[in-house]
């Protein structure tokens, strides 16, 4: 390490990256220029498809091989990386550059352990046999493993996420790399794992190693950046330092980005700048449900499965709620909390142990008066009133169909019209839910994320129901789609009077659509209450645990929103 | 550049924007790709399976002689002018007795194919949709089938019910069955745990409706390239028990019939087993190279 300490780790002037494709070349980063000083951290924020992993790539020699690479200056580590070989990309991967993967879930080999995983990355740099098992354990442990000797010999699927997480980083820094580079590192985690990994990686940072973070969200590089570089279509749109680029942004992308974090808007606002939805006229469905009683009631649900010691493990402990008309309840906890059985016992797909649900004052699930359970039966009129849209939309569409054969489905199993008229009748849903029209024959699959749950949403519509059960229905969204997602959402609800179960790992999002709140913790409530009070005035330490998890914006945009709205028409004109 | 996002960025209608990528347009050049991406192979074996298709369905077009007519002073002649593939023992022309046959052999493949995939769609879908105990009712069942070769289960069938061409391609059918229920109900199993299905059910659907609209459609849909991977395999199974004189019966023009005849001349008229041999041999060969190149593009697509 002869580099001195004030000499930059990336120096980069004008790159740009294509891919030639048989439809000609596609120019994914254009004119991008960085720098990176030791101990740095550099946030790379956009949404997917904005360059910022294919950015990243470029800084380690992984493009794939139709890529071209164009650049004034590419300094890596006080190296010309556009002349690089294959064998120094080699020496530099692992050795002076730790680069952690996108999808911690995925990114360990199933086959392999912990140990062995990191193991590889310490033989490709020839350090010795000797040497290799400390060195497995103390980067285990740097990254915060509990009990790494134990930890090494495991495989990944006996990891949880965050877990996993922590391997992946502790396999990017075993050798001590000087700049880190980190590719949507808490994404997919819950709330407090979030945190920890944030925590963990500005650790880094502060032994003086570079670090580039890339996430599609402000609000978790907020945390950990010192300077931030949005980017939108391959640009860099903004730069500079975090609290100057978040506390007076200047480009209206960015000030969409910042808008769009739900924690940051309180109830009410809108986090995107889509149109409103006109719902038009539908033709309304005669139904039992008694517009005046809860939408939905449970009550003291009790629901287990059998663990394999032979005991029988409680997943849903007594669990009760009830759910207002015309609002939102929202469900908050971490994975395995419980939430999603309880949304499969909402929904009448799962018989509880114990306890009763009850749909809008009808029986719905369980013993509701004396001995004997709702039959399905008994249920199935009742299907339409109560709808769900989960994470995984592409996955609630059967494969064969195209969209429209989807929202004609729909209507058919409801017995709505004629053929031609539940045409019609889809195109009317695509239209409530903000897609245009020639989507309509397309498939699923062909759709991007955003569009899929649209349909999602329209589907769940068709058949004019009460209560939509949404089941992390923006987890898997960039943070600008997702505030579109919620914002149509929201005109939904208003113009159909829907009353939503909002389930959730992401406080922020419970806190901008739910009226009431109810936190999970291995099956039991630990907190309910208003939303305003509860997310003012927790009353539990998990809560506020939780609370503290979410990463927030330090400057707060609502402070701000006068001045900013201002600016913002100034350089419209301009 | 518009420095605004478009509110409509997540619909789809700013595809043009720098740096994404056109979704691909199936109906301008989805014929061009097709013609593209399918090897040179693929293409020869299409066309040999489907002039073994035409022949099975319009032998006359392809016939020179009678397939049956017996003419001794002419027999064993080697291939040339007037006899392509030359003549047998009888003097029968071998190349207008192999056209004759396809159409048996082909049948056969597909006759014992569809047996094959009805028993294991019955035993493996209704494996998959049922409870615990029936499933692991038919997994055992299945299981003791499989313990048998499959031509060895063909011969039982035989054993039991006598030679002939209706009994080996049931025979041949009863034999492919396990492998289609286990595979079936692999299939089976995963489109029930999908969201569609549970979607479905929370449409109000009945769970009739969803069997027979949802389910089965959907496990039904790789069957096609099941199929046609099954057909080569019948075709030589089928081929075989009539080589061992229990399925087709001489003098019929069946081609392993007819390559059981030959094996006796093979010394001194290598033609009268040669071509059956060979036919058999592209037959299967030609659907499993188009089956797996099927497979492929589905699984591409899905």
């Amino acid at each position: 390490m002869t580099t001195p300490v004030q000499h930059p780790l990336l120096t980069i002037d004008n790159l740009n990256v294509s891919f030639s494709t048989p439809r000609g070349p596609v120019h994914v980063v254009r004119d991008l220029s960085l720098a990176l000083a030791p101990g740095q951290a550099l946030a790379l924020v956009g949404e997917s498809g904005s360059g910022k992993t294919v950015t990243a790539r470029t800084l380690v020699g992984l493009n794939a091989p139709n890529a071209r690479v164009t650049a004034d200056r590419l300094d890596v580590l006080g190296q010309d990386a556009t002349r690089l070989s294959e064998r120094r990309w080699r020496a530099l991967r692992g050795k002076d550059i730790g680069y952690v993967l996108q999808d911690a879930l995925v990114s360990l080999d199933p086959l392999r352990t912990v140990g062995q995983e990191i193991d590889e990355a310490l033989r490709a740099h020839g350090v010795r046999r000797a040497e290799r098992q400390e060195r497995i354990h103390a980067a285990l442990r740097d990254a915060g493993i509990p009990d790494p000797e134990v930890r090494a010999r495991q495989r990944s699927n006996e990891l949880s996420g965050g877990l996993r997480q922590r391997a992946l980083i502790a396999q990017a820094t075993v050798l001590d790399p000087r700049l880190v580079i980190a590719d949507e590192p808490t994404t997919a985690l819950d709330a407090t794992v979030q945190a920890q990994i944030l925590d963990l990686l500005a650790g880094l940072k502060e032994q003086g190693r570079g670090l580039i973070l890339i996430s599609h969200d402000l609000a978790v590089v907020s945390r950990l950046a010192d300077e931030i570089a949005v980017m939108q279509h391959g640009r860099i749109v903004e730069s500079g330092r975090a609290a100057e680029v978040l506390g007076n942004p200047q480009h209206a992308y960015t000030r969409q980005l910042i808008d769009a974090v739900p924690s940051a808007a309180g109830r009410g606002t809108r986090l995107s700048s889509v149109p409103r939805v006109a719902v038009g006229t539908a033709p309304s469905r005669t139904s039992a449900f008694a517009a005046e009683a809860p939408a939905l009631e449970a009550r003291t649900l009790v629901k287990t499965y059998p663990a394999p010691d032979g005991a029988r493990r409680t997943v849903v402990d007594h669990v009760s709620f009830t759910l207002q008309p015309g609002t939102t309840l929202g469900i908050v906890g971490e994975s395995g909390s419980g939430k999603s059985t309880t949304a499969r016992i909402a929904l009448g797909l799962t018989e509880p142990d114990a306890g009763t649900v009850t749909l809008g004052g009808l029986s719905w699930m369980g013993h509701p008066d004396g001995p004997g359970i709702v039959t399905e039966a008994v249920r199935r009129p009742h299907r339409p009133d109560i709808q769900l849209v989960n994470q995984d939309p592409l996955s609630s569409f059967d494969p064969r169909f195209s969209v429209q054969r989807v929202l004609t489905d729909a209507l058919d199993a409801g017995a709505v019209g004629s053929p031609h008229e539940r045409e019609d009748r889809a195109a009317e849903l695509l239209g409530q839910v903000g897609l245009p029209l020639d989507l309509i024959h397309r498939r699923p699959l062909t759709l991007s994320g955003g569009q899929r749950q649209r349909v999602a949403i329209a589907r769940a519509l068709a058949l004019q129901p009460r209560v939509l059960l949404l089941d992390e229905p923006v987890s898997a969204l960039d943070v600008s789609i997702q505030a579109q997602v919620l914002d149509l959402l929201a005109d939904l609800q208003e113009q159909l009077h829907l009353s939503y179960l909002f389930i959730s790992h992401d406080l922020g999002v419970i806190h901008h659509v739910a009226d009431h709140v109810l936190v999970l913790k291995d099956g039991r409530v630990v907190e309910s209450g208003d939303a305003s009070t509860l997310f003012v005035a927790p009353t539990t330490a998990y809560t506020r645990a939780l609370l503290d998890a979410v990463p927030a914006m330090p400057v707060r945009t609502s402070s701000a929103a006068g001045s900013t709205r201002t600016a913002h028409t100034s350089e419209g004109a301009a | 550049m518009s420095i605004t996002l478009n509110p409509n960025s997540d619909t789809g209608t700013t595809a043009s924007a720098p740096g994404t990528p056109e979704p691909p347009r199936r109906t301008r050049t989805g014929a061009v790709r097709f013609v593209r991406n399918t090897p040179i192979g693929v293409w020869v074996a299409a066309a040999v399976l489907t002039f073994l298709v035409l022949a099975a369905i319009l032998p006359s077009v392809f016939l020179q002689q009678d397939p049956f007519e017996i003419d001794p002073a002419n027999a064993f002649a080697a291939p040339g002018a007037g006899h392509p593939f030359g003549t047998d023992q009888n003097g029968r022309d071998v190349f207008s007795r192999v056209i004759a046959g396809t159409g048996q052999s082909l049948l056969l493949g597909l006759a014992a194919t569809a047996i094959g995939l009805l028993l294991g769609g019955l035993l493996g879908i209704t494996a998959g949709i049922s409870g615990k105990w029936v499933d692991s009712a038919i997994c055992r069942f299945v299981e003791i089938l499989f313990a048998f070769p499959g031509l060895l289960l063909a011969l039982i069938v035989i054993a039991v019910s006598g030679t002939g061409v209706v009994t080996a391609a049931l025979a041949v059918g009863v034999g492919t069955a396990p492998g289609y229920a286990r595979m079936l109900r692999t299939q089976t199993l995963q489109v029930v745990a999908a969201p569609y299905v549970e979607t479905a059910l929370s449409l109000g659907r009945s769970r009739s409706h969803i069997l027979w609209h949802t389910i089965v459609p959907n496990v039904a849909r790789p069957l096609f390239v099941l199929v046609t991977l099954g057909i080569g395999q019948a075709i030589v199974w089928a081929s075989s028990l009539s080589f061992l004189g229990l399925g087709a019966q001489p003098p019929a023009a069946e081609w392993g019939a007819m390559l059981a005849d030959g094996r006796n001349y093979l010394q001194v008229a290598w033609w009268i087993a040669a071509f059956p041999g060979i036919f058999i041999t592209l037959a299967a060969l030609t659907t499993t190279v188009v089956g797996h190149h099927l497979q492929r593009r589905l699984e591409a697509e899905v």
